[in-house]
């Protein structure tokens, strides 16, 4: 009879499995699609070709120097907000939950402003990386002020919540004042970053969001267990020997560099983090050891689709990616929600 | 298996004396039940036996060894504990949240020791059959199995149950109680179970420990200490108590009138 419901396990821990590749394949795809459209379109064997061999010289360059770093971005910052926004939604054990609910985004948004009308840099670095760090070092500061907040009154998920909220409209205030006396072209450039795009991305910003969720992803995949138990409530967590404040304290770290590192270089993109972990949660249940890279996954195919789609509604012209991801997340969600599991939370 | 004694526990929320040195001991192969008023200290009673909040003053012993010097990993294998408000997350099999309960055990990958201990926890309480449905889909009774099949997987030496069936219909808190009473002796394990249910509290449990206002007001065999005087004093209740041999039975029959208020 054991063999019976070891046989079960192993169909459910296959199945989750089967749904993880065909994410994976699918993001594969679309990495593909996504290298090769735009204002030069080319076939899939020239891109392939030309990533390797400068057979077409104008093609080589366009897709090493722009879409190969703007493709990559979408996948790692997509996979990053996923992964920041599951993280979010389990220690406050809230389905609304997202690095937007707890001020991390408006944080960075006032960081970016910051270097925009005043043109301050918080750190010694290059022009070209003035806003990310310091988009980098508000975002960072904000998770700081929560814990601050955490370490007074408790880890609890209504504090952080509640801290959040107040945080995020203090920032929203502060941006707002700052854009009533930007110039017109300073506010223009904050209104852009504000919106999301992937076009300042290169290679070594690509490389450093990988290095972040490769290590964010691996520390969390280790406590898979530990961060799963905290969903069956604090109390739960406690008697299964689990320091739930510490546990809260280290994943809200982790999301804060995720959150960070992300919104830094291609702006504030909403909506990923609330509504990748909800999609791999429908197909993958709770169980974090498949939930981590589900989000990682979906958050990558949202953000990639995105991509794509702003490429195209307009031949020729590229749409900030944080508009589109909304029109095309939103309807695909919604049709999760309608059609899949009543009990998604 | 344990014995668990507890012994001059005092414990403050907020300033406030929630336990006021406590003392009692449970065996093992018993089921000591927890009863009292609200706000009497029973939840809190448990979370410290728990190691889920330290005690101000006074030890708790497992054998002879101190819960103040023990691990809460050690913890969490040696004691289960339901609390009073269970969450069930959205999409988990029976299964899986019957397997949730072995977490302290647990490896990434997950081992045919541990599957084989939850199908046996999941026979033993005849929920196997539900092994694949969504654990939020199940009614009230059936979700209480559940968990209890959830603290059962860690094979605890104790077992701690903050009001299991409050929530439930008469036919499944005796079968849930049943179950429990079953599986203590068996096992030998020691159970200490908070009830509102006086009556339950005398047909379940081996023993008593009645608290008010933080302190132990009495303990003993429940034939031994609910009576007429002690449920007026505790409760601020009239009420009747039919006695045949060790078997009693408490009839509520109004409050008690007083002038000072609540008595508690």
């Amino acid at each position: 009879m054991e063999t019976e419901y070891y046989r079960i396990y192993k169909t459910v821990f296959y199945r989750r499995i089967f749904f993880i590749s065909v994410f994976a394949v699918v993001c594969f795809v679309l990495a593909v699609v996504d290298l090769m459209v735009g204002p030069i379109s080319a076939g899939f064997c020239s891109v392939l070709i030309n990533l390797i061999y400068p057979q077409n010289e104008t093609l080589h360059v366009v897709i090493w120097d722009y879409r190969l770093p703007w493709t990559l971005m979408a996948l790692l910052v997509g996979g990053a907000l996923g992964l920041a926004g599951l993280e979010m939604q389990t220690i406050l054990n809230n389905p609304l939950a997202s690095p937007y609910t707890l001020g991390i985004s408006a944080g960075a948004g006032f960081g970016a402003a910051v270097a925009y009308v005043f043109g301050l840099n918080v750190l010694p670095v290059p022009l070209e990386f003035t806003v990310p760090v310091n988009a980098f070092f508000f975002a960072f500061l904000t998770c700081m002020l929560i814990m601050f907040i955490g370490k007074i009154r408790g880890f609890t998920s209504e504090t952080l919540v509640l801290g959040g909220i107040a945080i995020a409209f203090l920032f929203h205030s502060m941006l707002a004042l700052l854009e009533y006396f930007a110039s017109e072209e300073t506010l223009q450039a904050i209104v852009f970053w504000m919106f999301g795009s992937l076009t300042k991305s290169t290679l070594p910003k690509a490389q450093i969001v990988f290095a972040v969720l490769a290590f964010t992803s691996a520390a969390l995949m280790s406590r898979s267990w530990k961060i799963t138990a905290l969903r069956l409530g604090d109390e739960k967590a406690k008697s299964l020997g689990i320091n739930v404040e510490r546990m809260r304290i280290e994943v809200l770290i982790y999301i804060s560099l995720l959150t960070s590192v992300a919104v830094c270089f291609v702006g504030i993109i909403a909506f990923i983090g609330l509504v990748a972990p909800h999609m791999a949660r429908i197909l993958l249940g709770e169980d974090q050891r498949f939930l981590i890279p589900g989000s990682i996954l979906c958050g990558a195919i949202v953000l990639s689709a995105g991509a794509i789609a702003s490429k195209v509604i307009v031949p020729g012209a590229i749409f900030p990616v944080g508009i589109i991801t909304s029109m095309i997340g939103v309807p695909f969600f919604l049709l999760l929600v309608v059609r899949g599991r009543k009990h998604i939370w | 298996m344990v014995t668990v004694r507890v012994e001059d526990v005092s414990f403050y929320y907020d300033r406030k004396k929630v336990l006021d040195r406590i003392n009692f001991t449970a065996e093992q192969g018993e089921i000591t039940a927890v009863i009292g008023p609200n706000g009497a200290g029973k939840s809190t009673l448990l979370k410290t036996i728990a190691k889920i909040v330290q005690p101000d003053s006074g030890e708790i012993f497992f054998d002879e060894k101190r819960l103040s010097r023990m691990k809460k990993e050690d913890v969490s294998r040696t004691v289960s504990y339901l609390p009073q408000d269970n969450v069930i997350p959205g999409i988990l099999t029976v299964f899986e949240v019957v397997m949730l309960g072995r977490i302290p055990y647990l490896n990434w990958r997950i081992g045919k020791e541990d599957l084989k201990i939850t199908v046996k926890v999941m026979k033993e309480l005849g929920i196997d059959n539900y092994a694949k449905r969504y654990a939020n889909k199940l009614s009230g009774g059936e979700r209480q199995v559940v968990l209890v099949a959830q603290a059962l997987v860690r094979e605890p030496e104790v077992l701690l149950l903050d009001e299991p069936v409050s929530n439930l219909d008469i036919r499944n808190k005796l079968e849930i109680l049943e179950l429990i009473r079953k599986i203590t002796k068996e096992r030998e394990m020691t159970t200490i179970i908070v009830l509102h249910d006086l009556n339950l509290a005398a047909m379940y449990a081996d023993k008593v420990i009645i608290l008010s206002g933080g302190k132990v007001y009495a303990r003993g065999r429940p034939y031994e200490v609910l009576n007429e005087d002690v449920l007026s004093s505790v409760y601020g209740i009239e009420a009747e108590v039919k006695r045949d041999g060790e078997k009693i039975q408490v009839i509520p029959l109004r409050p008690v009138k007083c002038d000072k208020g609540r008595p508690f």
